[in-house]
């Protein structure tokens, strides 16, 4: 039997899953239908089928279930299915293709900075993200939402990404600086 | 359109229902395994072409072009192979694109990726080139019992007389010309002889008959007017 306040960890839920218990995966959905809509909705920009595209990831996350090895994390999984969803919406409601060499993923990047700042830095951006974040592009506005609002680390970002460590690094270091131009020019 | 306060209802609503079921952990090993054997298939192609390449650069004997002078560069360049250097790069590309299908794939830089499997395809190239794999299928393609790769290997022992580019043995010396005979052993019928008049300055005396010859130059009057000429021996058999 599962609850909402089930004090078992995810990874351990989706061992339940895999094992054909679908409470355990209700449990995980009221752990991850609230973040996983925020996530939508400040990557998609307010779409009005946010709803319905979440719902499509949680389908794709139970129907793929046997897929999530359960030693590794869960959120960066269920974050890498919502990615893929969220990028397919950009590409079916603008006809943007969203596919181009990504110049961040080709070169190594050994001189990123891993921790960009400390809780003064992060309460600033937190204010330049709610004057900008709609005008990044999706590949920065991204990258901003996972680190600073979802609080993901590099690694779970460049897992959920699907890029190196390094090129998460390099831009959200560019996501940043494009943030911070454009409040200062508005 | 989907209410929020209805979204967990809806999806656990269409698990139960059979709507939605989760796919066996057999199809992910096979989808794993699939992309594992497409990506070996893809290094090991890639490898082969190349190979191929090396030796039929050095069979054909146009290796020699490069010390030809620029015209023997220019005409290296017109009879090289592009498609298949082309081809190994798509199937590096490809390699390096199956790869982020595993989680050590993404986490390289696509360069490196790229550039590693291009230096193992090279070096394996190079020494697959060595062996007889290749060698033994030109025999084969020379007695019209290679299916598809055929044509290809025929092409390595080509006369390829229009880019003037000549190759046979030496039958026999006359004064500063020497007669070479071509015969690839193949079912073309491109066999022939040709007079090479040597290159001022060239020491005839180098030469004996019997000798197989690559030749550069154009066609005149009086036969072939060399700017560039070397012996060389190919691991085939060419008759």
């Amino acid at each position: 039997m599962t609850t909402p306040e089930d004090s078992r960890s995810d990874e351990a839920l989706a061992a339940l899953v895999q094992g054909n218990n679908q409470e355990a995966f209700g449990v995980l959905m009221d752990r991850y239908q609230a973040k996983l809509l925020r996530y939508g909705r400040r990557f998609l920009s307010h779409d009005e089928h946010i709803v319905d595209v979440v719902q499509d990831v949680f389908i794709k996350a139970y129907q793929n279930m046997q897929s999530f090895d359960a030693t590794r994390k869960f959120s960066p999984w269920i974050y890498r299915i919502a990615h893929n969803a969220f990028v397919n919406e950009i590409r079916r409601k603008k006809r943007d293709p969203l596919v181009y060499l990504d110049l961040d993923a080709v070169f190594a990047h050994p001189s990123y900075e891993m921790d960009p700042g400390g809780d003064e830095e992060r309460a600033q951006m937190q204010s330049l993200i709610n004057k900008g974040l709609d005008a990044l592009t999706p590949a920065y506005r991204e990258v901003i939402i996972l680190y600073y609002l979802e609080e993901q680390s590099y690694q779970e970002i460049a897992d959920i990404l699907q890029v190196p460590v390094g090129t998460v690094g390099v831009r959200l270091r560019r996501a940043r600086e494009a943030l911070k131009k454009y409040v200062e020019r508005n | 359109m989907l209410n929020e306060t209805d979204l967990k209802a809806s999806v656990l609503q269409k698990i139960r229902k059979g709507e939605v079921s989760m796919r066996p952990r057999l199809y992910f090993i096979a989808r794993l395994a699939l992309a594992a054997f497409v990506a070996i298939a893809a290094l090991a192609l890639a490898m082969f072409v190349l190979s191929f390449v090396f030796f039929s650069i050095h069979e054909s004997g146009e290796q020699f072009l490069l010390g030809f002078g620029g015209r023997g560069v220019l005409t290296f360049i017109t009879l090289f192979p592009w498609w298949s250097l082309l081809l190994t790069l798509a199937l590096i590309f490809a390699l390096d694109y199956v790869l982020r299908y595993f989680k050590f794939g993404y986490r390289i830089p696509m360069l490196e990726i790229v550039l590693g499997a291009l230096a193992v395809v090279v070096a394996a190239g190079v020494l697959i080139s060595a062996t007889p794999l290749h060698s033994v299928l030109l025999s084969v393609a020379d007695n019209n019992e290679l299916p598809v790769l055929g044509p290809l290997y025929e092409d390595i022992h080509d006369s390829h007389e229009e880019q003037g580019i000549y190759r046979g043995v030496i039958s026999s010396i006359q004064g500063n010309a020497v007669v070479i005979a071509h015969n690839d052993g193949d079912r073309d019928t491109d066999d022939g002889t040709s007079t090479i008049m040597l290159p001022p300055g060239f020491n005839v005396a180098t030469l004996y008959v019997g000798e197989r010859l690559y030749v550069a130059g154009d066609k005149g009057e009086g036969g072939v007017n060399a700017y560039g000429i070397e012996k060389f021996a190919p691991r085939a058999t060419v008759k």
